[in-house]
């Protein structure tokens, strides 16, 4: 099943510290909930654990981050994840694009789109289920963002 | 000579009832053999997808497996089945067709060491375009599920050649006259586009098999509706003589069609293959979800009539969506063509119906396959042609039905049912002429079904020296009562009470021949060989009498377990002694049933006509749109009741579960996954969703083909039960053309003017 997320939202500090602060992976995965960044295989590529509930379904995936592209001077970002869950037959892969926009000196809208391929047990709870856990995600992701930068 | 005939037309209890109601009853499930292993299935998680590798090495190294079966294991046969198209591997070689499509199992010696090996199986897939909807199975670009010039036929085909085209994989076509001289003469044309979901049989136990190999031979227990396909198609598929597999069948907790034909079997037996030691694979319920279902359907209907009321014409497009594999498609596509005209005297009619591919589980029979798709759809345009031409809807049916002997369908058996009279039953139990009460509206459906399949039964009864007897009939007892009323037509024909006859479940070395438990046959055919059996040993008994008081046989009585002349009798096991000079023998009597007439095909046929007939009485909530049953109405129209009370739960359940297609039940795909395979998403009527009355009424118009005028019940009012739900709301002025009749499309309909409408016809051509 495919499923689109999108969203944006702001955080109080410059672009620039903000951009910064994404390039650095071991900073970044903490504030992701129920992510675990398990081990830097080189600059690009990540592999890592996300478990996350969806309703009634627990969900854990093991799998790799690979960022594609990091635009500093358009300050944009690409990447895929790939996963496949434990403890049940299931697949998930996300491709991933978010950017930054100065929002005035000291504040700068984050705006991303991830278009998620879900297979197997998860995909039973249903797209719009997923979106919505996806956007409780965002914004414990964001308000920990925020707390990091502070 | 006279049988007392105390056995059939009374409500004996069920002979199994106290073994079920005190969990003495067994069920494939509740076989342990010595070695057994636990079997689990590990299932494709996409709709269409090659598979590039399968590595099972991590789950084998796994303490406690025993064996991990792939397709890599089938390169010795042929794994291939299907009984009316070979189109289906066993385990998934290659490809995968549909979420949910077994592509390994595992054999350990518990179900969690089993379970937990499914989770070590790597399955490297590369993802293929799917098409998971009809209309993507019929876009001129669609992906092809099965790219072949020719489908395989499978053991029990009889279709002629078939050559797919594009996705669709079966097409039947019945006509009549030309019906578009019809339509332009006609002063009323109602026409619709209709939608039919995607519902489960739900069985109370989901399928299981248990598979032992001794040597070449195997020997199957299943959770069966039909031992003697199931056999032949396990022969065909390990390439042995039949008499070398044996299939089992104990009691069976429900079927509904979900247990017809070859399921969970091949798997299980190919797993105890590679494991050299029993297997036993139960589904759970969402793995028997995927297992089989009801096909879902899109309908295009027209009816033409003049403008007093007669009906004239009749032109139906249909497609029904039959999942990866054919399985049972091709027949439920041709039933559901025989049904799409209805009852009705028609100038002329034309009704196309196709079998639709498509990456979804496989669709197969459901009690009342067919009619169940069409009579809401077809009656509900009677309805409309009614009101139309301003005449009583009741009346319309009583003008237009076919009277008994008329054709229903070129080519096939001519009406053998008093429809009118059914109607005319409905009717007065709805109190159809009374004033309605505010906000109530009612409406009535009848139809036919092809019912019967092929009349094919055989069955022994053997009369033991201390009187009981056995009989052996492979009729799988699945909850309808067959032990009970097969039992009663042994006791009518041997004047023997029900309690000395006893009925061990179908065993395909023990049993004879049957062709299956479906489609209303068993007491109509079954019951007619067990009635030819029971005579043999009634005839011998007085021949053994008549003898030895020097008398011809038609002196003689049959009472109570013995042969009376005058005032002398000679109790059964007195005869048995005469017979054999000895405390011991038996009498054996074998009966047969076969195509009586012509080649009893399926063109030819159907065995019976079926009648499928209910009312409703409902009311609406129009702040919520919640439908409330006042009153469900059915006729059993069984031509002679053998057990009163069985017909009536027959009728009470096939109508419950026809209140689930209708108001509640559709499984939920998204992209081909089941979105609510769990009994929580998925709502199946409830004791809290019975109607506030249930009125059911016998018809005995002894005009069956079965012994004393006997035909099926128990599919019928399941196909009247929508059709009546669907005509009392539009009596109410809600009209909907798509099942199931939720509260929000029930509110949406009703708000109609305020909320957009879908406008775009589903399929903009014809295919």
């Amino acid at each position: 099943m495919a499923i689109s997320i999108e969203g944006e939202f702001e955080i109080e500090a410059p672009a620039d510290r903000v951009w910064a602060y994404f390039q650095d992976p071991v900073r970044v995965a903490p504030c992701l909930p129920g992510a675990e960044l398990t081990r830097v295989v080189d600059e690009k590529t990540y592999e890592g654990r996300v478990r996350f509930r969806v309703g009634p379904v627990t969900a854990q995936y093991r799998g790799t981050v690979l960022i594609e592209q990091m635009d500093g001077e358009n300050m944009t970002a690409e990447m895929v994840a790939r996963g496949d869950q434990q403890g049940a037959p299931g697949r998930a892969e996300a491709r991933l694009t978010f950017s930054l926009r100065p929002v005035g000196e000291a504040r700068t809208q984050v705006a991303f789109r991830a278009q998620v391929t879900i297979a197997g047990a998860l995909a039973r709870v249903g797209g719009g289920m997923i979106q919505a856990v996806a956007r409780q995600m965002m914004r414990k992701f964001a308000a920990c963002v925020q707390e990091d930068l502070r | 000579m006279t049988a007392s005939g105390s056995g059939i037309g009374r409500s004996v209890p069920r002979v199994d009832a106290r073994e079920k109601v005190t969990g003495q009853a067994r069920f494939a499930g509740d076989l342990k053999l010595p070695g057994m292993l636990h079997g689990k299935v590990l299932r494709s998680i996409y709709p269409h997808a090659r598979i590039l590798g399968v590595d099972v090495s991590k789950a084998e190294a796994l303490p406690g497996v025993v064996a991990v079966l792939t397709g890599a294991d089938l390169l010795d046969i042929d794994p291939y089945y299907g009984h009316s198209i070979k189109d289906r591997p066993l385990i998934a070689i290659d490809r995968v067709r549909f979420v949910g499509e077994p592509v390994a199992a595992v054999a350990a010696e518990d179900e969690a060491t089993a379970e937990a090996a499914l989770n070590l199986i790597e399955v490297e897939y590369e993802v293929l375009p799917a098409a998971t909807t009809m209309q993507a199975a019929l876009a001129e670009d669609a992906p092809l599920l099965h790219e072949v010039e020719k489908l395989r036929p499978g053991l029990f085909h009889g279709l002629g050649e078939l050559r797919p085209q594009g996705n669709i994989c079966y097409q039947h076509t019945i006509a009549r006259g030309e019906v578009a001289e019809a339509f332009e003469r006609a002063d009323i044309v109602v026409e619709g586009e209709y939608t039919f979901p995607a519902v489960y049989q739900y069985a109370m136990e989901p399928h299981t098999a248990v598979a032992q190999w001794e040597g070449d031979q195997v020997t199957v227990w299943a959770s069966c509706q039909h031992p003697y396909l199931v056999r032949a198609e396990l022969a065909d598929l390990f390439g042995l003589p039949v008499t070398d597999v044996r299939v089992i069948v104990p009691y069976v907790g429900g079927g509904f069609g979900s247990k017809s034909y070859t399921k969970m079997e091949p798997i299980t037996v190919a797993l105890a293959r590679k494991a050299r030691r029993p297997v036993r694979i139960a589904n759970r319920v969402d793995e028997a979800m995927v297992t089989t279902r009801r096909h879902n359907m899109v309908c295009r209907m027209r009816t033409a009539a003049s403008a007093d009321g007669t009906l004239l014409a009749r032109q139906v497009s249909l497609w029904l969506d039959t999942g990866a594999y054919a399985d049972n498609g091709p027949r439920v596509v041709a039933t559901a063509a025989d049904a799409a005209p209805g009852p009705y005297r028609w100038e002329s009619f034309h009704v196309d119906a196709y079998g639709v591919y498509t990456n979804r589980p496989p669709s197969g029979s459901y009690r009342a396959f067919g009619a169940t798709h069409l009579q809401w759809i077809g009656e509900s345009q009677v309805d409309e042609v009614a009101r139309r031409a301003g005449i009583d809807r009741v009346e319309i049916r009583l003008c237009n039905l076919l009277r008994p002997g008329e054709e229903v369908r070129p080519g096939g058996k001519p009406l053998d049912a008093d429809l009118v009279g059914d109607v005319r039953k409905i009717a007065e139990a709805l109190d159809w002429d009374s004033p309605k009460p505010p906000g109530t509206g009612r409406g009535l459906g009848v139809g036919l079904l092809a019912a019967g399949a092929r009349p094919v039964s055989t069955a022994i009864v053997r009369l033991q020296a201390d009187g009981t007897a056995l009989l052996l009939v492979s009729t799988t007892e699945m909850g309808q009562g067959a032990r009970t009323v097969l039992s009663q037509l042994v006791s009518e024909e041997l004047a023997l009470p029900v309690e000395r006859i006893k009925v061990p479940g179908g065993d395909t070395n023990v049993t004879p021949y049957d062709r299956s438990t479906g489609a209303s046959r068993s007491t109509t055919l079954a019951g007619k060989a067990v009635q030819r059996a029971a005579r043999q040993v009634r005839d011998e008994l007085l021949a053994i009498a008549g003898e030895h008081w020097g008398v011809a046989p038609h002196a003689l009585e049959l009472r109570q377990g013995a042969v009376w002349y005058g005032g002398k009798s000679l109790t059964f096991p007195d005869l048995i002694h005469e017979r054999f000079g000895f405390s011991g023998g038996e009498i054996i009597g074998h009966g047969t049933v076969r195509p009586e007439a012509g080649k009893g095909s399926y063109a030819a046929g159907p065995v019976f006509w079926e009648v499928c007939i209910g009312g409703a009485e409902v009311r609406v909530d129009p702040g919520t749109g919640r439908i409330h049953i006042l009153k469900l109405v059915s006729v059993a129209d069984v031509g002679h009741a053998v057990n009163p009370e069985l017909v009536e739960a027959q009728e009470m359940g096939a109508s419950m579960q026809g209140l689930g297609n209708a108001l509640f039940e559709e499984m939920v795909f998204d992209e081909g996954q089941i979105l609510n395979s769990t009994l929580l998403d998925y709502h199946v009527p409830t004791i809290e969703d019975l109607p506030d009355a249930f009125i059911s009424r016998l018809v005995e118009n002894e005009d069956g083909p079965g012994a004393y005028g006997i035909k099926g019940v128990g599919e019928g009012a399941l196909a009247g039960v929508p059709a009546a739900v669907v005509n009392a709301l539009a009596d109410l002025g809600i009209k909907v053309n798509e099942l199931p009749l939720t509260p929000e499309r029930i509110w949406r309909a009703l708000h109609a003017s305020d909320v957009p409408q879908r406008q775009e016809p589903i399929f903009k051509e014809n295919p």
